[in-house]
């Protein structure tokens, strides 16, 4: 058994970690949190450096990265912040999709964007009474031949507020078909006439923003269906196994940086005359967490390492995705009681940890989710 | 001060029913009974934390309100039960005192928990170990809510480790000469006068050079400025003292044995938490409602058992704070054992916090303007602090390890 990254990871992972303490410091993201602000500049270098066509085949132009080398990135990524490893996930996430599932006009069509995540495509899936139970969507997209007339309201949509965000969204074209198979995947320009969007006020994830989506007789052309009519959801749940393996890295990563943070203010901070770390009641905690975030990232690799092997590995990448947002929640709680009174004022990075956390096991399919599925892989039927 | 028979408790003595209907009498002709929406989802504040964020015209509306209840309350002599009459007091007994509480309870009660540190720590501090002078300019109008007091211990590095705090009193003839920042001090920015604990004697052991006094916060050079918390409150803040020149009649208790008072004073602190200061019980019955308006988790048997599990957390905890109330009523100091209230508490706080994350998913932390579910983000935010203030959990743990149960003290080299 091999654990040891290759040369060329391992440069990855250098390059990635010196990405961050120079352009997206953790400090800093904090701020662009804060001021709602949306980095274009950082995106335009993690362009230059190839990143966001990494996932992509060479012989279509891309990188050709493994998910491993992927997850090295959003690792390193978040130790800035989740959101900002989030951020580059999201770029490349549903442009695989349309890379996978589109027409060779589409792929042509987006190729140069997707390349070079000049695209925001903002996924929406989740309703106000469709989140964990996705196929209840209601969204409704009437085929009118040449193109399709949608109405409804999208809730939880990331990102679609940006300037030329395009709109992923998830509709309902047979309504009177069994609900996972009357779905199909519309691309929907941010701007298009009938579109209003609405941002929602959260305790973070304020980079890209959080918005609610409401479609009023929009017409979208019949060439932005992507995949079969009707066959939606199996491409919903085509990128899961990747997305959830890539957070679940990202997880680690800003879960790694958190309990990094609070280790060196508990070698700093003196009472009762030694450094608090010094205190068993910090200390065993405190190395309780590395070990959970080690776990957590072997976790991680072992999903990417499957995918990369075209093993099926939904039952792996869900325990990857549980364990590293459980994870980060933890960090983030000890990392707040460790740095205490500091912890709490809105100007320690500790508070961003905390209030970032907080969303890590509900997005991108809660925990209870996930151990739905690890326990249908174990022959138990739970839903 | 008048004295009307009808209003108030007694001129000397009084059984506990006249009194109660005394009581009942001042309360009905002064407030409502209290609202049943905190009971009705949808309906009434859906405010969770203490430390919410409020706009500053909302805070002094806020001290306004209680202000003017806590004088309302104190001329019909229903402000210190117990205290002496010489400084407006009752002077009746815990039951009496214990009584008038349950009464209350079943009336709309403006919150004055701007008075819980001026009360509970500030007031009896310095009636216990003030001067004569300092007593009557403050015990009283504390308690009649004209002042507000607070506790000026923590610092930037003296924080669980509170003797080994810095800020200088340097004696000047009949004067001190205070130096040096407080952090994290609740409701600063709204007091009159502050417990200040300094350091009088830098070669003494630091637990033996530490004096305390009463501090008037309007003296020429204390400077308060707010912290911002996750929440978006103000309620802590830094205070800075350059040169505060304070008359000697101000300290309290001995020279240097300012930790003595510190004592007395942190023991108060944790009894505080005894009732539902930390709004433990409103916050399960929050949890209870929201539990029930979700069919979903209503059903779900691990939100159910969890839910379980809470409610009976919050009883024990209940009983456990009236079995405190007895041990006042027989005269027993607070002690160690009072540790156990906060931790017991916060504890469950975490735990309800974390359960309403995990049946409102995104609506807990997304603000949707459904009533009841992203206030609950202030709670969530808040859990963190309420584990921290007022001592950490680690610092309760050790309290009842080593003075409850008896265990030798945690090594340390300087031990």
């Amino acid at each position: 058994m091999q654990f040891a990254l290759t040369e060329e990871q391992t440069v990855l992972q250098q390059t990635a970690s010196a990405f961050v303490d120079r352009y997206c410091p953790a400090a800093l993201a904090k701020t662009w949190d804060e001021t709602n602000h949306f980095p274009a500049d950082l995106w335009q270098r993690m362009a230059d450096l190839g990143w966001f066509s990494l996932p992509y085949p060479l012989d279509w132009g891309g990188g050709g990265g493994s998910p491993l080398e992927i997850c090295i990135i959003a690792e390193a990524l978040a130790h800035s912040s989740l959101d900002v490893a989030m951020a580059y996930v999201g770029t490349f996430i549903p442009g695989l999709v349309i890379y996978r599932h589109g027409t060779d006009e589409q792929r042509e069509r987006f190729k140069p964007g997707l390349l070079e995540g000049a695209y925001r495509i903002a996924v929406a899936i989740s309703e106000p009474d469709a989140g964990s139970d996705a196929a209840a969507l209601r969204c409704s997209a009437v085929d009118a031949g040449d193109r399709f007339i949608v109405n409804g309201q999208k809730a939880w949509c990331t990102g679609a507020g940006l300037p030329g965000a395009l709109i992923a969204a998830y509709v309902r074209t047979d309504p009177d078909a069994p609900k996972h198979r009357g779905i199909s995947l519309l691309l929907i320009p941010g701007d298009a006439q009938g579109v209003q969007i609405r941002r929602t006020p959260t305790l973070a994830r304020h980079l890209l923003g959080t918005n609610e989506v409401f479609f009023d007789d929009v017409e979208v052309p019949r060439e932005n269906l992507v995949g079969a009519l009707h066959g939606g959801f199996s491409l919903l749940m085509s990128g899961l196994d990747m997305e959830k393996t890539v957070m679940a890295a990202a997880y680690t990563g800003v879960a790694q940086s958190t309990l990094d943070e609070m280790l060196a203010y508990s070698k700093e901070r003196r009472q009762f005359d030694r450094p608090i770390g010094n205190f068993q009641a910090l200390a065993h905690p405190m190395a309780d967490l590395q070990t959970e975030i080690d776990a957590a990232r072997l976790l991680a690799y072992r999903a990417a390492w499957m995918i990369s092997s075209q093993q099926p590995c939904t039952r792996e990448a869900s325990m990857a995705k549980l364990k590293g947002s459980e994870t980060y929640v933890a960090a983030a709680r000890l990392g707040m009681q460790v740095l205490a009174g500091h912890g709490f004022s809105t100007e320690s990075v500790m508070s961003f940890r905390w209030r970032e956390s907080i969303v890590a096991t509900i997005s991108g399919g809660t925990s209870q989710i996930q151990r739905n599925a690890v326990a249908k892989s174990m022959g138990l039927i739970t839903y | 001060m008048t004295l009307n028979p009808v209003e108030t408790p007694c001129e000397t003595a009084i059984d506990l029913a006249t009194f109660e209907t005394n009581a009942r009498r001042f309360l009905d002709a002064h407030l409502q009974p209290a609202a049943t929406s905190t009971s009705v989802w949808g309906v009434g504040d859906d405010t969770m934390s203490p430390y919410a964020k409020r706009t500053p015209a909302q805070e002094l509306e806020r001290i306004e309100r209680a202000r003017a209840w806590k004088q309302t309350e104190f001329d019909a002599g229903f402000g210190w039960i117990t205290g002496p009459l010489e400084l407006g007091g009752a002077a009746l007994t815990p039951d009496h005192a214990r009584l008038y509480s349950e009464i209350q309870n079943a009336y709309d009660v403006p919150p004055t928990d701007i008075y819980a540190i001026s009360l509970g720590m500030v007031a009896p501090a310095i009636l216990q170990h003030g001067k004569r002078g300092v007593v009557d300019r403050y015990v009283e109008a504390m308690h009649r809510g004209d002042l507000i007091g607070c506790q000026l211990f923590s610092e930037p590095g003296a924080g669980s480790d509170v003797a080994s705090l810095t800020t200088k009193a340097t004696c000047d003839r009949d004067d001190w000469i205070i130096s040096g920042q407080k952090v994290w001090t609740s409701g600063a920015h709204h007091a009159d006068v502050g417990l200040l604990l300094a350091r009088s004697n830098t070669d003494a052991p630091k637990h033996r050079g530490i004096t305390a006094f009463a501090i008037p916060m309007s003296l020429p050079g204390i400077e308060v400025r707010p912290l911002t918390m996750m929440t978006g409150g103000t309620e802590f803040n830094e205070v800075f003292f350059d040169d505060v020149r304070l008359h000697d009649s101000f300290r309290l208790g001995p020279i240097d044995g300012g930790w003595g008072v510190a004592i007395s004073v942190l023991m108060n602190e944790r009894a505080l938490g005894t009732g539902d200061a930390f709004g433990l019980g409103r916050a399960v019955e929050r949890l209870r409602m929201t539990t029930a308006v979700q069919p979903s988790n209503a059903r779900n048997p691990l939100v159910r058992q969890q839910l379980a599990r809470i409610v009976c957390a919050a009883e024990c905890i209940r009983y456990q704070a009236l079995a405190a109330d007895g041990r006042r009523t027989a005269g027993l100091p607070p002690g160690p054992a009072e540790s156990v209230f906060k931790l017991a508490n916060t504890h469950a706080l975490r735990l309800v916090a974390e359960l309403a994350g995990q049946m409102l998913g995104a609506a807990a932390i997304a603000d949707t303007g459904e009533w009841g579910t992203y206030a609950w983000a202030d709670l969530i935010l808040t859990v963190p602090g309420l584990r921290v203030a007022g001592g950490t959990d680690e610092v309760m743990r050790n309290i009842l390890a080593e003075r409850v149960l008896g265990l030798p003290k945690e090594p340390s080299s300087v031990r």
